[in-house]
């Protein structure tokens, strides 16, 4: 029905667009153009991911556009369709009337092919020598779609009104509104731990919503001053119904024995339970803002809003206020100063408790063989991050300008990996920039990054669990029953392959040797490493060399020719197999 | 103050350049360069191409619902055309297309002061001395959205040619195919982009993904971080937009199962208590089953509210 309604609203905007057109003295201009036409696909030798955004039928398919403006005395209406398969269709229609009222809405559509992972590499078994042996640890896979072809189909509809309500004191609103619609199937995995390490694919339904809406309003509080006010919202729906995997009863692995024991050890088993579930999610943000002039050489722009994110299956939520200003002024008919400064503080659902079964409940054993891994989450996400930079930009003579800029970022995080973990950067960039008229221009740049301690994984393999100390020395007594999760204090050290040094160097050049011609050469170098770490040499080189020619004879025609290459090159050592079970 | 910079042919004569700062430091503050000097007409006896499709600009349609301004024409953004009328010479007015961010940005703002310029004093673009006339072509017709000379991405590649290279990678975001568009993400004249949130990677990619954002019970620590950290949002030779392939970019973090160093046999088996589940297995078998693709088994790697299965775990292992 919905749906319908749209199709009909947007007949009806055809339809009576041109006739809002208003010309005076007959200067009405019209311009509008229909094609149609077919195109063919193939894809016998293709692999579906590097398609990933083709249709990939093999046949015919009709396809169609229809151009149209209206220009009036102070008035346009455009409509552009294309239709190019039942899966990518595009439109967009506007209506302007000069800078008192505009009206546009968007359809875009594309089909997003997501490949099957056959997951036949999942397919092992401990060795014996004979292999008619019974038993052993096994690794298998089972699909229980195989021929299925995973796709989804995504459109977006984006609907946005712009109003000028007093022109005495520029008051102007604003209001957009966007849904995504995203339908198709997916590949889902699932693993069951015991008794045997076991993979299951199957295709589940997709069918996510996501609407967003935003709305604001400005005005000049006098000629300096101009304040705004702006609302989001945001939800996401999942709507399909999660899929359900049923999980092995416990025993072991080799024998197929004590099921209790191997089952007291796991949250779940011998159950269906739900899997993948992506949670439904609601934000809301408010925001204000203030700009204007101080004087006639310096303006600003600040904003402070708050946003709020919740889970609304867990009622988790995160909420951020944000703050940033801006100021610009300038020290001199050749000198400009520009200043930044952002500030973020993010603070999760307080302590959150993981309420887990007891280990080996019920079972026998020494005391400590039976630990809760009952703790308190806390949340990564919370953390105060403060960025700010000084760029003074100075026009050497009337051909060439230097800027120098210096900033430095904060991140405080609360909890993660350890309490109070703070990484600070320190930037510095230099520019050059010769200008010479619309002729020629090019730039060089420098530009530097010195981190202390990098965004790390904390704790390595396992994230934090609240579990700080082991129960027993492994290498000299191993605690029965609870030995092969135990593990030396290495495994959980945090690690990083971050870089704490990085340097950029950029240049570029445009030549207009006519209105006709631009050429343009560029060379992008980028260098960095950690050096922070002793065990491992962390390193990460990029170079694009590249060139654009652009040929304009005139203003219906721009041929375009270019080419780029991309060299990166990274080192990073990865980690040695430290679990040894 | 104005410091437009010309530096194309002779200057013409100071007192017409400082007739031409006066007025200029008198009309900017409410209408760009008014002068009144030289009527239109004299202008389209030699820029006839110009003048005839004007009214098809977007500066064409606006200036129609202000009379006031009608008459001044082209002599609104290009200042006085007196001595540019005297001496043809190119020098004798101003060209915004030929000045750097200390004019013509200046130029422009004093009547696209609306909110959507808010950030542009302070934005890359304009500290890079990008100048508006660098992807808007003001006498063009109203053909693309915005008067620009080109539609995105293709300008935007002009410049920003690493980028062009890497949506060309085998995973990218859709743009070469047109649905999507650079302005999408980002706001060439500063300030946040679309429909979006500011301050964080985080917060623009949410927009598209917000299936991503939970807030998780079981959370995994760079989303929370920045997606930036796994992903290179304008293409990539891993899938998925990852900066390196699994299992090499969770190896960067964490350690390998033990599984993985183990040697297997060669040939078929079967499942002991499940006999449709029958396999091949090869020397490598569990070297490839645990360092192939980590997802295959951790599948909500970017958080879940379930507990995975292992008690040892915390439930925290991301594999429901």
């Amino acid at each position: 029905m919905k749906r319908l309604l749209s199709v009909i609203a947007l007949a009806l905007l055809i339809v009576a667009g041109p006739s809002l057109l208003s010309a005076q003295d007959g200067e009405l201009t019209q311009e509008y153009s229909i094609w149609i036409g077919s195109h063919y696909t193939t894809f016998s030798d293709y692999t579906k991911k590097v398609g990933e955004y083709n249709v990939g039928l093999d046949e015919y398919m009709p396809e169609f556009s229809v151009n149209y403006l209206g220009i009036g005395t102070d008035n346009l209406f455009r409509l552009d369709g294309h239709f190019y398969d039942k899966y990518n269709i595009d439109g967009i229609v506007d209506v302007t009337i000069a800078d008192r009222f505009s009206f546009g809405v968007q359809y875009s559509s594309l089909v997003h092919r997501l490949g099957q992972d056959k997951l036949e590499y999942m397919s092992a078994r401990e060795y014996f020598e004979d292999t008619d042996t019974y038993g052993g640890k096994i690794l298998t896979h089972e699909l229980l779609d195989p021929d299925a072809d995973y796709d989804l189909h995504r459109q977006e509809i984006l609907s946005e009104l712009s109003v000028l309500l007093s022109r005495k004191n520029n008051i102007r609103m604003t209001a957009a509104h966007r849904t995504i619609m995203t339908d198709g199937h997916a590949q889902s995995l699932s693993n069951t731990h015991c008794f045997s390490c076991h993979a299951t694919s199957r295709s589940v339904e997709v069918q996510n919503r996501t609407h967003e809406l935003q709305a604001g309003i400005q005005a000049d509080l006098t000629e300096e001053l101009t304040v705004g006010y702006q609302f989001d919202y945001r939800s996401f729906d999942p709507q399909s119904p999660a899929a359900e995997a049923y999980f092995d009863q416990a025993k072991h692995p080799v024998n197929g024995g004590s099921g209790a024991e191997f089952s007291s050890r796991q949250v779940y088993d011998d159950t269906s339970v739900v899997i993948n579930q992506v949670p439904k999610n609601e934000k809301i943000g408010n925001k204000i803002r203030v700009k204007g002039k101080l004087g006639d050489k310096t303006r600003f722009a600040t904003s402070v809003g708050y946003n709020r994110v919740e889970n609304k299956y867990t009622e988790i939520y995160s909420g951020a206020w944000t703050g940033a200003a801006n100021i610009s002024t300038v020290l001199s008919p050749t000198t400009r100063l520009v200043i930044k400064a952002t500030g973020v503080r993010i603070k999760g659902t307080d302590d959150y408790y993981i309420d887990l079964p007891i280990f080996r409940d019920g079972r026998p054993g020494p005391a400590g063989s039976r630990p809760s891994f009952d703790y308190t989450r806390l949340s990564s996400l919370d953390r105060t991050d403060g960025r700010g930079s000084a760029e003074l930009t100075h026009k050497l003579n009337p051909r060439m300008t230097l800027s120098v800029l210096a900033g430095y970022e904060r991140i405080k995080r609360y909890n993660y990996p350890d309490e109070d973990y703070v990484t600070g950067r320190l930037i510095g960039q230099g520019k050059l920039r010769y200008r010479k008229s619309t002729n020629f221009s090019g730039w060089m740049k420098y530009r530097f990054e010195k981190t202390s301690d990098p965004f790390v994984s904390g704790k390595g393999l396992f994230e934090a669990r609240g579990y700080e100390e082991l129960s027993r020395d492994l290498r000299n007594s191993p605690a029965p029953f609870t030995f092969y999760y135990e593990r030396e204090a290495l495994r959980y050290q945090a690690i990083t392959t971050a870089p704490t040094d990085e340097h950029e160097i950029e240049l570029r050049g445009v030549f207009n040797p006519n209105p006709k011609v631009n050429v343009n050469l560029g060379l992008r170098y980028n260098y960095s490493k950690n050096g922070d770490l002793d065990s491992l040499d962390v390193k990460q080189t990029t170079m694009v060399p590249s060139l654009g020619i652009n040929l304009m004879p005139n203003a219906q025609w721009v041929l375009s020719a270019g080419y780029t290459m991309h060299y990166d090159k990274s080192r990073g050592p990865i980690t040695v197999a430290l679990f040894d079970g | 103050m104005t410091g437009f910079d010309r530096t194309d042919g002779p200057r013409p004569p100071l007192l017409i350049r400082l007739a031409v700062l006066l007025i200029a430091a008198v009309c900017l503050p409410s209408t760009a360069l008014l002068a009144g000097d030289i009527e239109n007409d004299v202008c389209a006896g030699c820029h006839e191409d110009v003048a005839a499709g004007f009214t098809m600009t977007a500066h064409g349609v606006y200036f129609t619902d202000r009379p006031a301004l009608v008459d001044y024409g082209c002599e609104s953004c290009h200042g006085s055309g007196l001595a540019h009328v005297e001496d043809p010479n190119p020098g004798n007015i101003i060209n915004p297309a030929n000045t750097d961010q200390f004019g013509s940005s200046m130029l422009c703002m004093t009547c696209h002061d609306d909110g959507a310029m808010d950030d542009w004093d302070f934005s890359a673009h304009n500290g890079a001395d990008v100048n508006c006339a660098s992807c808007h072509s003001v006498h063009a017709t109203y053909d693309t959205r915005q008067a620009l000379k080109k539609a995105t991405p293709d300008l935007c590649y002009d410049c920003h040619t690493d980028v062009k290279a890497q949506t060309m990678m085998p995973s990218h975001h859709p743009i070469a195919e047109g649905k999507m568009s650079c302005n999408d993400c980002h706001n060439p004249h500063g300030g946040s982009a679309k429909l979006t949130q500011d301050f964080t990677g985080r917060e623009l990619c949410f927009t598209c993904h917000a299936d991503k954002e939970g807030p998780y019970v079981y959370e995994h620590a760079p989303v929370n971080e920045d997606c930036g950290l796994c992903h290179t949002p304008h293409g990539s030779v891993a899938n998925n937009l990852l900066v390196q392939n699994e299992p090499t970019l969770c190896l960067n973090c964490h350690a390998m199962h033990f599984h993985a160093t183990v040697e297997s046999n060669d040939g078929p088996f079967i499942v002991p208590q499940n006999q449709s589940r029958n396999s091949v297995s090869t020397a490598d078998g569990w070297k490839k089953g645990f360092l192939t693709r980590c997802t295959s088994c951790h599948s909500m790697i970017h958080g879940s509210d379930m507990p995975s299965q292992s008690i040892s775990t915390g439930g925290n292992a991301l594999t429901r």
